[in-house]
């Protein structure tokens, strides 16, 4: 259930998103994505950013 | 519009808005990051995955600092920095860097990032039993996502950070519990574990000059890195792109189908889109892909925009 965030505790809630196109990723997608996300997300966290948040996401997707 | 709305009501229930104390705020945030040692566990929260980490930051001069992050739950994931420069991680963290990187990094610009975000105090609030102070970071556009930023109210540090969508809806959660920035930190807590392993330089081959470019990026958006690299799966030549306003990022990924039939696809973890869409150029067809922390639909823009060969024309 999507919810308003704003800055009031009760507003904080996950929200699951997952869109796909209609129809099933291809076997080329399904191989080469979580590549690039990977890529993408590592990129970020050693490019210098002071902030941990880069890290976290990247740690996030291990063991996926 | 209703998110603003709420959010701006609510920040003015609090305190009045002034512009000129947020962008202070971003300001003692840069100087807080460089040079303000601290140690603490924190939660990140996206598309239904939660982890908690614990982190150890030894600020030094002439950004000489350290720090160590390692997740608690599940697999251990563990890196060390020295400089903002990765020096070990494990598991797939040490894999896939490539030689020359990371790119040079650019500081956070207060000042150029009000051309493409309104920058605002929200009000007050606590986090990890400290009292902070809440930033709105609003997008002037529909290309990028806002910001909700809770900080130290005594350091300045980032306590807390919500990355909302154009619907106030959250999709990603970085959040202290503890912050410690009066302990001294152990020699050995900024040491890193036996799985942290050196990283792994791979090479990588410049492309060629203006090999690639977008027609159209987001305002605020430039080019941050490029080179070229083998793809893990087929071992074609990838093209790599980075971009950057200097709070968001996507990289743009072109790959040679060679007669594959392929769809094009999108979709979207958390906080970050994925969009593919195919392109046919003289030398075939290729797939490009749009992987970042924007709306869905300025990737499928960028995707569609870009062109081989000229100079980039960034905005």
């Amino acid at each position: 259930m999507p919810v308003l965030a704003g800055y009031t505790e009760g507003a904080e809630q996950s929200q699951e998103s997952v869109a796909k196109e209609a129809g099933k990723e291809s076997e080329w997608h399904e191989k080469r994505l979580p590549v690039y996300l990977r890529q993408h997300v590592q990129q970020s966290a050693v490019s210098g950013a002071e902030s941990a948040l880069p890290y976290a996401r990247a740690a996030s997707l291990e063991n996926r | 519009m209703r998110f603003f709305s709420l959010l701006l009501l609510g920040g003015s229930l609090v305190m009045p808005v002034h512009a000129a104390d947020a962008q202070n705020w971003l300001n003692r945030l840069l100087k807080a990051e460089k040079q303000q040692s601290f140690q603490g566990t924190f939660v990140y929260e996206r598309n239904g995955s939660f982890s908690t980490h614990a982190i150890w930051h030894q600020a030094g001069q002439d950004g000489g600092s350290r720090e160590r992050l390692l997740k608690l739950d599940g697999a251990p994931v563990e890196v060390v920095r020295v400089g903002g420069r990765l020096q070990c991680g494990s598991n797939a963290l040490a894999d896939q860097l490539f030689e020359g990187e990371p790119w040079p990094p650019r500081p956070l610009d207060p000042q150029k990032l009000a051309s493409w975000y309104e920058v605002r105090m929200a009000g007050e609030s606590r986090v990890a039993g400290r009292a902070a102070v809440v930033l709105t970071i609003l997008p002037r556009d529909q290309y990028r996502y806002g910001f909700e930023l809770h900080l130290d109210r005594e350091t300045a540090l980032p306590l807390k950070f919500l990355l909302l969508n154009e619907k106030g809806q959250l999709l990603e959660r970085f959040q202290f519990t503890r912050l410690d920035t009066s302990t001294t930190l152990a020699k050995d807590e900024l040491e890193p574990g036996p799985s942290c392993r050196p990283v792994e330089i791979l090479q990588a081959a410049e492309p060629e000059p203006g090999a690639w470019r977008s027609e159209w990026l987001p305002p605020g958006f430039t080019l941050r890195g490029m080179h070229a690299q083998p793809s893990p799966v087929s071992g074609e030549t990838i093209t790599y792109l980075m971009y950057g306003d200097g709070l968001a990022r996507f990289s743009v990924f072109i790959e040679p189908l060679q007669g594959a039939l392929v769809e094009d696809a999108r979709s979207q973890l958390g906080p970050t889109v994925a969009v593919s869409k195919r392109m046919s150029t003289a030398d075939g067809d290729m797939m490009v892909t749009v992987i970042g922390e924007i709306p869905l639909g300025t990737a499928e823009r960028i995707a569609l925009s870009m062109r081989a060969g000229e100079a980039q024309a960034d905005r």
